[in-house]
């Protein structure tokens, strides 16, 4: 029986806040995040009758928003248009992060991600917000082994502490009012 | 050294910051999103759409791949060739007749004997048209008492895709008649025609055989021709923009 549009939107519901959230931590800005989101939900809609088991949507879903961000990012080094246009007649994606008020320790796991290579930025957003499993990473980052996605992990983890931790001291030492680039509304 | 981590489950020194993120509520926009799904769901690209694609790929592509290669045979009308007799009393008001009739490509022979004429004329299919009017013509002549009309083709055996690019690439001059000079001129402007410019066209004549030779008088495009002439035959020059 051919699946409905209502079939694909009652089993994103349940993830749709991680994955908002995942799209925001891994474009880093707002609007790219915004774009990214709405190129993944046209993605797997148009993919949705190739997901044969609903028990796996959450990381098919994920897959695909990773996969959008792997070309987002290629394209952006070659320069190119970043995501495709919506044809003539779309209706335009709602503005999900417009009200997004980050809090002092969101502004700075964001810049602190941003410092991450690509494929760091990912398993570690996969597993920290998407909820992951290592199995599933393991297939999304094309590795051989489960090891290869651990120490991935916990190199990036390690990274991310001291980069932490440097910024917070910029932070104590500029008494708070650290100007954090990501949080600059509207870029 | 090199220093190896111990994977952990979780990561309890990050984890306020990851808590922070993780409690992001952004389910508000749901709605939002979801109404943009209903709207958007007929617009996309369907899988339907998709399938005909691959379709088209996988069965109608290799058909037209195996169509353009499948040789085809097919005749091609060379010219016709005329032949009649006439009594020598009309002999004048036949060659008045070829005289009016007749173009440049035309081959006639002519003989007398035993006060018949016998004649044969060739002419390329280009003036097939003006051969029948000159038949038509014989016919009203009073002493002409046979006219055999029979057309020269060839058969040619070659692929689709072969003869589609022959039309599309190759560039034919008539070289029948022609003296140096014309077929000199000819040869340049079919060139230009193809983007070949600062070619300068020579003409030499040895060994019994006529060998066109281009010096580049300038930068020019890479290009590949063959052309080979020998007098008094039918002449095609064939010049190839690679």
């Amino acid at each position: 029986m051919p699946r409905t549009t209502d079939d694909f939107i009652a089993l994103l519901e349940p993830h749709y806040n991680s994955a908002a959230q995942y799209c925001r931590a891994i474009f880093i800005n707002r609007k790219d995040a915004e774009d990214g989101l709405q190129d993944a939900v046209t993605t797997a809609i148009e993919h949705f009758s190739s997901l044969r088991d609903d028990s796996k949507f959450r990381s098919w879903f994920f897959t695909i928003i990773t996969r959008t961000f792997y070309s987002f990012r290629r394209k952006q080094a070659g320069n190119n248009k970043l995501f495709m246009p919506l044809q003539e007649g779309h209706h335009s994606f709602p503005e999900v992060y417009n009200d997004d008020y980050l809090g002092e320790r969101e502004k700075i796991m964001l810049n602190a991600l941003d410092t991450l290579s690509k494929k760091e930025k990912t398993a570690i957003l996969l597993f920290e917000i998407g909820g992951l499993s290592l199995e599933d990473i393991r297939k999304v980052q094309k590795e051989i082994s489960i090891s290869a996605v651990k120490s991935r992990l916990s190199r990036t983890r390690l990274k991310l502490r001291n980069t932490i931790i440097e910024m917070e001291k910029i932070n104590q030492e500029q008494g708070g009012n650290y100007d954090i680039k990501t949080c600059i509304p509207g870029k | 050294m090199i220093l190896r981590l111990a994977y952990q489950e979780n990561d309890p020194e990050n984890n306020p910051y990851w808590n922070d993120m993780r409690n992001h509520d952004y389910s508000k926009s749901f709605p939002a999103v979801s109404n943009f799904i209903h709207q958007n769901s007929t617009k996309t690209r369907s899988p339907k759409r998709r399938n005909r694609i691959t379709w088209v790929v996988a069965v109608v592509l290799p058909l037209l791949i195996f169509f353009s290669c499948k040789q085809k045979t097919y005749t091609q009308p060379q010219g016709a060739t005329l032949g009649f007799t006439a009594k020598d009393s009309v002999q004048s008001t036949v060659e008045l007749a070829i005289q009016q009739f007749a173009e440049k490509t035309w081959k006639v022979v002519m003989r007398s004997h035993g006060g018949i004429i016998h004649g044969t004329i060739y002419a390329p299919s280009k003036s097939s048209g003006k051969l029948k009017l000159f038949v038509e013509k014989l016919k009203t002549i009073p002493g002409v008492t046979e006219l055999y009309l029979s057309v020269v083709s060839t058969t040619v055996k070659e692929s689709r895709l072969s003869h589609l690019s022959y039309n599309i690439f190759n560039r034919h001059i008539d070289a029948t008649g022609a003296s140096d000079d014309q077929l000199r001129s000819e040869i340049e402007t079919k060139l230009q025609e193809t983007g070949l410019h600062n070619l300068k066209v020579q003409l030499v004549e040895e060994k019994g055989r006529k060998q066109v030779k281009f010096e580049p008088t300038g930068k020019t495009l890479d290009f590949s021709i063959d052309l080979t002439l020998r007098d008094g035959s039918n002449i095609t020059a064939i010049a190839e923009k690679w």
